[in-house]
């Protein structure tokens, strides 16, 4: 016996959601075995991939040149011997908006690394005094 | 429809109440957990190819909506840690908050008696409590011992009757 008396759920809602959730497979079924050519086609992707590769990390290599790479190095130095504690002026530079982490990001790493509340909460508790 | 879909729906007619009611309790908000369900189904739809019978189906199916509800709730946990929030108030808040909440204040404050336990001694005491399962079930869906679960019930027993008796 479930103990539920406390709690209520929306008119129906366990119909709709027996119907929704059967429409799990049609959502996420894999595509059907392919024949003739289309087997050449994961074989096809692969080579596409690391041509593609190739393409982007030669395009990569002649952006951050040596003049690239000295700029952001003067940068880095400037805010090592000024003592900021900007981290956007670390990234500014490459204007990536990748370099930027979400909550989620951070959620994750925290999470995937064993790190505990008591542990963020101590930081937290450090950075305020 | 093949035989996979054929079993998969078997196991939504079969489970999809009584997984919603257990991870309700956990979660404690309707609309979080309408979300953890899809995701827990998910789950189980894209592992049933790889279920050998090594244990009971239901066991099985059990056992993936609880391990997807505690990450549901560690990840709460520390987002609430990362916004210098306490996770006691955010629970606090979120059963206050509850719009499908139906109980009596003793049952409210029950709720969140359990909700501030730590996460071995909330699962069984959930289980025992609300769902009823037996040592033996709980035991084969969390992988510890029945003596261990034991211990954790009496315990977690005894601080719900220390908060409910110290009137929080």
């Amino acid at each position: 016996m479930i103990r539920k008396n406390d709690i209520r759920v929306p008119e129906g809602y366990f119909g709709d959601l027996a119907e929704r959730l059967s429409a799990i497979p049609s959502q996420h079924t894999a595509a059907a075995a392919p024949h003739g050519i289309r087997r050449l086609a994961p074989y096809a992707a692969v080579a596409a991939s690391m041509l593609l590769a190739v393409t982007v990390g030669n395009w990569i290599l002649s952006r951050t040149s040596t003049r690239n790479m000295q700029g952001e190095y003067e940068s880095m130095l400037i805010a090592e011997t000024l003592g900021t504690d900007n981290l956007d002026y670390y990234f500014l530079e490459t204007g990536n908006s990748a370099d930027y982490l979400t909550d989620e990001d951070i959620v994750n790493y925290l999470i995937a690394s064993g790190t505990t509340v008591e542990q963020i909460n101590y930081v937290n508790d450090e950075e305020i005094r | 429809m093949d035989e996979q879909e054929k079993v998969f729906n078997e196991i939504v007619k079969t489970y999809s109440e009584r997984l919603y009611w257990h991870v309700r309790r956990f979660v404690l908000s309707h609309e979080d957990t309408d979300d953890l369900l899809q995701d827990i189904f998910l789950k189980i739809w894209t592992a049933l190819p790889s279920f050998r019978g090594e244990a009971q189906l239901y066991t099985w199916v059990y056992r993936i909506a609880t391990n997807e509800t505690l990450n549901f709730l560690r990840r709460q946990k520390v987002r609430a840690a990362l916004q210098f929030r306490r996770i006691d108030d955010v629970i606090e808040e979120r059963i206050d908050a509850d719009p499908y909440f139906n109980g009596s204040a003793a049952e409210r404050a029950l709720s969140k008696a359990i909700a501030r336990l730590p996460e071995k001694q909330r699962s069984v005491f959930i289980m025992r409590y609300y769902e009823d399962m037996s040592y033996e079930e709980i035991a084969a869906v969390t992988g510890t011992s029945v003596g261990a679960l034991k211990a954790s019930f009496h315990i977690a027993q005894e601080k719900v009757r220390a908060e409910l008796g110290e009137g929080r």
